[in-house]
């Protein structure tokens, strides 16, 4: 699971993507496939390139989500950001961003934000960077996510 | 006080001049002052260019955001504010809530919320938008997504009169901004993909009595086309055009809606706007040209006579509806200076004609991917169809794949804008490709029409090149037919452009960017992310000796990325930050308009 997490962000991630590819294959029945992937995953996209409104943002609505102002949801939501900043570029994260949030949209416009292959691709890797961030993070209930891009959407 | 003194001067000029009206001197006045931003466009000729260059391309990228305005509606803002004198006006989506605000101190100085039916929600067929406000004659003009047509006192938002346009029962909606010229008030219809017959409005702003209609399709006396002085290329067009080309009975629920932008002419006196899509999508079942969608119309503002037509699409087969906006500027086409009208329609071609004679002087595309037509005929003025492309030719059920641009169009609603300094239009674009499915579907009214289903992805699939950027940012010469420069957008731009005698060029992105770009070679200067997705008009004025820069920010169902959640409180208008300062009512619910200057 954690590997095929970590090939595919490292496939959608970087421009050396196809070489990535090749050699995740070669490696994967390996022992090491784990930590080479992980370590490629660092080189590449450890960009930690988030501005600081864009961590300010997410951690009052993770906050706001997560039960309120307090110390526990403010260090579990720094932290949260912090990974994901750690795991994603900002300008993919936005694109992500915009693709999770508009997929919605009604009418012939949505199927700009629904129909494109990249937009299925980075839903589902922001979905899973934000999932492992949270986890090790020990941010609180997973309905109150789950709520939360509900109202979003 | 100005706008008191306006009016006084307004009104000696009507003694003296007999036939011209107060209103209008007073609104030439407000747009030719560009302290205000005081019509859509900026100007009648809906360049969206501002005379300010406080802002320039020197200083740009030292913006800073002055103050934010929640507007506590979610859903997409379209449109932008307007600014005559100290106020701002400021509208939002359905409920159609209008704010004025003193730019003193960007408190709230009148609110005005309608109370309309909740069920035109569900016939508005593309996200509650609403495109803005008019202002003349001391009134603002709201025209609410029900149809209603208000007319509000500009000091105190108190009601003065208000007149219902159509019949949301039946699937007639608006989203348009109205346009004041002269006596008038102008409006149009939405609601193209329920049957609707589309047509543009002309309303006594004393009175909100209806002066004229002219309708898109059917009989000369509902068109308000002279058989033998409206011309389409040169030519009289006939008898009962709008009928002919229909069958049988079709051009009463044929669309050619106007949910678009009005530009004007004061010395031609001509008002110039597109008509929408003809219904059903569903190419197959109404055969013909489907005159007038699809349509530019230049019509005389007094009396409502078409003095010219083009057809851009007849016949469409992909939804390419003809409803963007008309710049109206002086170039040199050929070598010869002209009065021309800019058009950037969603078909993928930018045309420029005589806005004169409306004779055809440049049709090229502003997008090099669009496939649906190799090029269009300068005799005839018809697009010369691919047949690989054409979904009638393919038939019903059957998917006709990668067409390009998709039904959204190469261009959707939002404004493009022009500078008088480089001679060069600003144009947002989308960069989007489809497979398009015609279905056989049965007209009920109120209920949609559309009969097609579609799939959208980006141009880079078909044409090969490698991208997946889903928008471009162009400038266009419109005297050559050639993009001049275009920067990739990762998705398709909705925002519309403003261009200043600063040589800045801004606009929105859908990720929430403000972006400002050099206007001669397009090199990004400043980008600034707002709360949420742009999907409204860049708008700028002057207060107290300094320019600001105002965008709303708040798109369909995602108003307030990142903001939105865990809000408490009440949702109205939230006011100024000044005025609240506390960070939990920074967290409000909605729409936001943020306004930028430079430091002190």
């Amino acid at each position: 699971m954690l590997t095929r997490f970590l090939c595919s962000a490292s496939i959608a991630g970087g421009s050396s993507k196809k070489t990535i590819v090749g050699f995740c294959n070669i490696v994967k029945s390996l022992a090491v496939t784990l930590l080479i992937c992980s370590l490629l995953v660092a080189s590449i996209a450890h960009a930690n390139d988030f501005p600081t409104q864009a961590r300010v943002e997410y951690v009052l609505r993770c906050m706001d989500s997560h039960g309120g102002q307090t110390y526990q949801t403010l260090y579990s939501c720094i932290c949260t950001v912090d990974k994901i900043a750690e795991s994603i570029a900002y300008d993919e994260y936005v694109e992500a961003d915009v693709f999770t949030q508009l997929r919605s949209t009604p009418g012939e416009r949505g199927g700009m934000f629904r129909d494109p292959d990249r937009a299925s691709l980075l839903v589902k890797k922001i979905s899973d960077v934000t999932e492992m961030a949270e986890k090790s993070c020990f941010v609180g209930l997973r309905t109150d996510t789950a709520n939360m891009e509900k109202e979003h959407g | 006080m100005k706008n008191r003194l306006f009016v006084m001067i307004g009104f000696a000029l009507a003694l003296v001049m007999p036939g011209m009206s107060t209103a209008n001197d007073e609104l030439m006045k407000l747009m030719d002052d560009p302290n205000n931003w005081a019509i859509w466009g900026g100007n009648y000729a809906g360049q969206r260019y501002s005379k300010l260059n406080q802002i320039n391309n020197k200083n740009v990228g030292d913006l800073q955001v002055a103050w934010t305005f929640s507007t506590g509606v979610l859903r997409g803002h379209e449109g932008g504010p307007l600014v005559i004198g100290d106020t701002l006006y400021v509208h939002t989506p359905f409920p159609n809530k209008v704010f004025a605000i003193d730019l003193n101190d960007q408190t709230i100085i009148w609110r005005y919320e309608p109370k309309q039916d909740p069920d035109t929600i569900p016939v508005m067929c593309c996200d509650t938008v609403y495109r803005g406000l008019a202002y003349a004659d001391g009134k603002i003009f709201l025209q609410q997504a029900d149809t209603h047509l208000v007319a509000l006192n500009a000091k105190t938002g108190e009601m003065i009169w208000r007149v219902k346009n159509g019949d949301p029962k039946k699937g007639a909606t608006n989203t348009n901004a109205p346009v004041v010229v002269k006596d008038k008030v102008l409006t149009g219809i939405s609601g193209g993909e329920f049957g609707v017959q589309g047509f543009l409005a002309a309303y006594n702003i004393s009175d909100g009595k209806l002066a004229w209609k002219g309708y898109s399709t059917g009989p000369d006396d509902q068109t308000l086309i002279d058989p033998v002085k409206t011309t389409h290329l040169g030519k009289p067009v006939g008898k009962n055009s709008g009928t002919n080309t229909w069958k049988g009975d079709q051009w009463k629920i044929g669309g050619g809606t106007t949910w678009g932008w009005y530009s004007y002419d004061p010395q031609l006196n001509l008002v110039y706007y597109g008509t929408g899509n003809p219904s059903t999508w569903n190419p197959v079942v109404r055969p013909g040209d489907n005159r007038w969608s699809m349509t530019i119309f230049a019509r005389d503002l007094d009396t409502g006579m078409a003095k010219w037509v083009y057809q851009m699409t007849p016949h469409d087969e992909w939804d390419y509806d003809g409803i963007n906006e008309m710049i109206l500027a002086d170039i040199k086409v050929k070598g010869k200076d002209r009065k021309v009208l800019v058009h950037f329609d969603r078909n993928g071609f930018g045309y420029t004609l005589d806005r004169v004679t409306g004779e055809l002087l440049v049709a090229e595309k502003f997008d090099p991917a669009v496939n649906w037509a190799t090029h269009v005929d300068m005799k005839t003025g018809r697009p010369n169809v691919v047949a690989q492309y054409s979904t009638h030719q393919n038939g019903e059920d059957v998917n006709t794949e990668n067409v390009c641009p998709a039904a959204l169009g190469t261009k959707d609603q939002q404004p493009a804008a022009f500078s008088p300094r480089t001679n060069l239009f600003y144009v947002p674009t989308n960069h989007v490709c489809m497979d398009y499915e015609p279905f056989e579907v049965e007209y009920t009214a109120g209920q949609p029409y559309v009969g097609a289903t579609l799939s959208m992805f980006p141009a880079g699939r078909v044409t090969g090149d490698g991208t997946n950027n889903l928008g471009n940012f162009i400038a266009w010469d419109a005297s050559a037919g050639k993009i001049v420069w275009s920067l990739p957008e990762r998705f398709s731009v909705w925002s519309g452009a403003l261009a200043t005698a600063g040589d800045v060029v801004f606009y929105g992105t859908l990720e929430g960017y403000l972006k400002a770009v050099d206007a001669k070679s397009g090199k990004e200067l400043y980008k600034f992310k707002t709360p949420s997705g742009i999907i409204g008009n860049v708008n700028t004025w002057n207060h107290k000796g300094k320019q600001y820069v105002g965008v709303l920010s708040g798109i369909g169902g995602w108003a307030g990325i990142g903001m939105a959640a865990g809000l408490t409180g009440d949702t109205d208008g939230l006011g100024a930050v000044g005025a609240y300062r506390a960070l939990d009512n920074f967290t409000q619910l909605g729409g936001v308009m943020t306004v930028f200057a430079l430091p002190d």
